[in-house]
């Protein structure tokens, strides 16, 4: 396979369960303090022109990982290489460049917007950064951004506050897209949008997609859009990816117990209610007090003597379909000794 | 709401409190203690005397008929006499008003300028040594009197390291002062390019300022502190870094912008405690402005001045809160356009 566009190894982001501190240590060090193990030890890849999903319940670390792949934390262990840039060790010129590559729609588009400016300003500002358009230009690229994403000329003049909810989003969506990006974070485009603006957005972003070749990281709740939208999934739990496959094979053919009960929990579609969290049996334990052995074993109906004492670790157990479960554990005998 | 309506609405409740204002000013002289007609011909005149006196002053008419003749004249700039300085009352406040605007304007600045970066430097590392001053000198403003921190200073600088002048006035006696043109003597001074002037003025308001100043300090720093930590963890902070704009120009151009407002309305709820403040000061370091004017009006129960006081200070704190409203109006765009 042609090299991945995104790699991220064996990602890393501890917080302080007190105070804001930033910690400081390797992971095996730092565990001792029981911090909050937001992202735990995370590798996957992203190709050009796909569509990657990240799905798990609230708290998980999704938003977490996303954010320290842009740099806009910084991990605590482990690599996010794009391209051939290594963006952990980044710093001015060639962080800036990877900051027009790399881009993000925040889960909250309203509150990604700085109230105090114009949508003409916000739209000019990533122009100006990165010295992609001047004077002149800038007013014409705006405007054509603005049309990008399905926006009236007349928009630009307009604050915040002034623009619906689905205006905000396209608004947000329209900055990602000023730079050109290779690749942009989806942080649940459509969370805070109803049943038929979604369809809209998602419509949108396949829409940009197709035309620029752009990859996303879509970081999302509703397992309806990521089975339309996604080319693979990663399903995340308490910081850690716990299968990974290509889209069809985790909707249909789910290996890891916690993703056959994330999946079983798919709410049938009812035009009146508006669900948008992942409802399972109980309560996921803390971050800050992850299950040693398996991280699912509190919760999960197969636990076997061999999940409280191990960790399994993220294997093949099908071509091109990762999981981490002890379930699977001949695939991992049958492959290693290859 | 409209903007006309607005400050149709405004200037319509500014109306209604100087009325308010001028009717307690009025008032005043009925409610306090001695007689405004015996305490101008002293102890020793006739009772005979005292009422001619007090026909000729009106305080014989019935009250409103003594409002309306009260007001006529202070519409004609007529604000009786002190019998103290023998002098018009308006005459007498338009030569001591520069001394407090200046006093009031070098401590407002003074609080302005280190309350706002002293609030940006602690929000940018909490628990840092930024942080703790500011913690610090909130503690100081809440509970040091003004006169003891005055007092303080003086015996710091003046008695012990003899590096400022005695608290008598606003400039050395041997230096005279500089030509009029606003009355500040600051000002003139640097406008005139009379330096020896400049030098002593300098010296002179150094304390009496700084002892101001740290009354509107404390909250201007807790408050600027409070609205960049809040602005700085907001997704459009976020969304800035993202862009690629300097941490400087995050901080500044995003962050500061939108953590004004808040402080904007503290600093013009702040102007008032410093009026109060300023009549402690001038006490203090025996700066010839109102607040020195009013202190011994008060003492030499001299009821025209107090009675003017009353009233211009009234109307001056309604406009400038007025102004303050404005200013809000001005910088925020959710206010501004619906
Ligand atoms: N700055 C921080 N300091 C301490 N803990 C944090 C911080 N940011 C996130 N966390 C914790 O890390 C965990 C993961 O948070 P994150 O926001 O990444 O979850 P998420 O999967 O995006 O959740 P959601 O679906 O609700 O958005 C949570 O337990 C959260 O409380
Ligand atoms: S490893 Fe054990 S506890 Fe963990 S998911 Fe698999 S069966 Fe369940
Ligand atoms: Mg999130």
């Amino acid at each position: 396979m042609n090299s991945p566009l995104l790699s991220v190894t064996k990602l890393f982001k501890y917080f302080s369960s007190r105070g804001q501190r930033e910690l400081r240590g390797t992971p095996e060090q730092l565990r001792q303090d029981g911090p909050v193990r937001a992202v735990d030890g995370v590798t996957f890849e992203v190709h050009s022109h796909e569509t990657f999903g990240l799905v798990g319940e609230s708290g998980c670390g999704k938003s977490t990982l996303g954010r320290c792949i842009l740099r806009l934390l910084e991990p605590t262990a482990g690599s996010v290489a794009f391209g051939d840039e290594d963006v952990t060790r980044a710093a001015g010129q060639r962080l800036r460049e990877l900051r027009r590559r790399m881009q993000i729609v925040f889960q909250d588009a309203g509150q990604s917007l700085s109230p105090m400016r114009t949508v003409r300003a916000t739209l000019a500002e990533p122009l100006r950064i990165h010295g992609l358009a001047r004077g002149e230009a800038t007013e014409t690229r705006v405007l054509q951004l603005l049309d990008q994403v399905g926006l009236e000329p007349m928009h630009r003049n307009r604050y915040p506050h002034q623009l619906s909810g689905g205006q905000q989003q396209r608004v947000a969506i329209a900055r990602a897209l000023a730079t050109e990006p290779d690749f942009i974070v989806l942080d649940e485009p459509t969370s805070a949008l109803d049943s038929s603006l979604k369809l809209t957005v998602v419509d949108l972003l396949q829409h940009v997609q197709d035309s620029t070749g752009v990859s996303y990281l879509l970081i999302s709740h509703d397992l309806t859009i990521v089975r339309h939208t996604c080319d693979r999934v990663a399903v995340m739990y308490l910081g850690a990816i716990v299968e990974i496959a290509a889209t069809a094979h985790v909707f249909d053919d789910a290996l890891h117990p916690y993703t056959q009960a994330l999946i079983a929990s798919i709410p049938v579609p009812d035009p009146f209610t508006k669900r948008e969290r992942i409802l399972l049996p109980g309560e996921p334990p803390s971050p800050a007090n992850i299950p040693s052995g398996c991280r699912f074993q509190t919760r999960c109906s197969f636990v076997m003597d061999r999940c409280r004492h191990e960790e399994p670790s993220l294997l093949e157990a099908k071509p091109g379909h990762r999981v981490a479960c002890f379930l699977y554990a001949e695939a991992e005998r049958e492959a290693a000794p290859t | 709401m409209t903007r006309r309506r607005y400050l149709g609405r405004r200037l319509a409740l500014l109306v209604l409190v100087v009325f308010g204002i001028s009717i307690v000013a009025f008032l005043l002289v009925h409610v306090l203690p001695g007689d405004p007609a015996r305490s101008r011909l002293g102890v020793f005149a006739t009772e005979e005397l005292v009422q001619l006196k007090r026909a000729e002053m009106g305080l014989d008419k019935s009250l409103p008929e003594q409002y309306v003749t009260y007001m006529g004249n202070v519409f004609r700039g007529d604000l009786g006499d002190s019998w103290r300085t023998h002098n018009p009352v308006a005459e007498d406040f338009v030569e001591r008003f520069p001394a407090t605007i200046e006093l009031a304007l070098a401590a407002l600045l003074l609080a302005v300028v280190l309350g706002v970066s002293l609030g940006v430097a602690a929000a940018l590392r909490r628990n840092g040594p930024f942080d703790h001053l500011a913690t610090l000198l909130g503690i100081l403003g809440i509970s040091a009197p003004v006169f003891w921190i005055g007092l303080l200073l003086i015996i710091a600088f003046v008695t012990q390291l003899h590096v400022l002048p005695a608290p008598l006035g606003r400039l050395a006696s041997d230096v005279e002062a500089p030509t009029q043109i606003t009355g500040l003597y600051v000002v003139d001074s640097l406008l005139t390019a009379n330096w020896e002037a400049l030098r002593s003025s300098l010296l002179y308001l150094v304390l009496p300022a700084v002892t101001l100043g740290i009354l509107p300090l404390a909250p201007i720093t807790r408050m600027t502190r409070a609205a960049m930590i809040e602005a700085l963890d907001s997704d459009f902070v976020r969304a800035a870094r993202a862009l690629g704009l300097s941490r400087t120009q995050v901080v500044v151009k995003i962050a500061l912008r939108n953590a004004l407002i808040p402080v904007v309305s503290m600093v013009g709820l702040q102007l008032g405690y410093l009026v109060g403040g300023a009549v402690l000061v001038e006490i203090v370091f025996t700066w010839s402005g109102i607040g020195l004017y009013l202190y011994r009006s008060v003492i030499g129960l001299d009821f025209a001045p107090i009675q003017s006081l009353v009233l211009i200070v009234g109307v001056l704190f309604a406009l400038i809160n007025l102004a303050v409203d404005m200013l809000y109006f001005a910088i925020d765009p959710r206010i501004r356009v619906r």
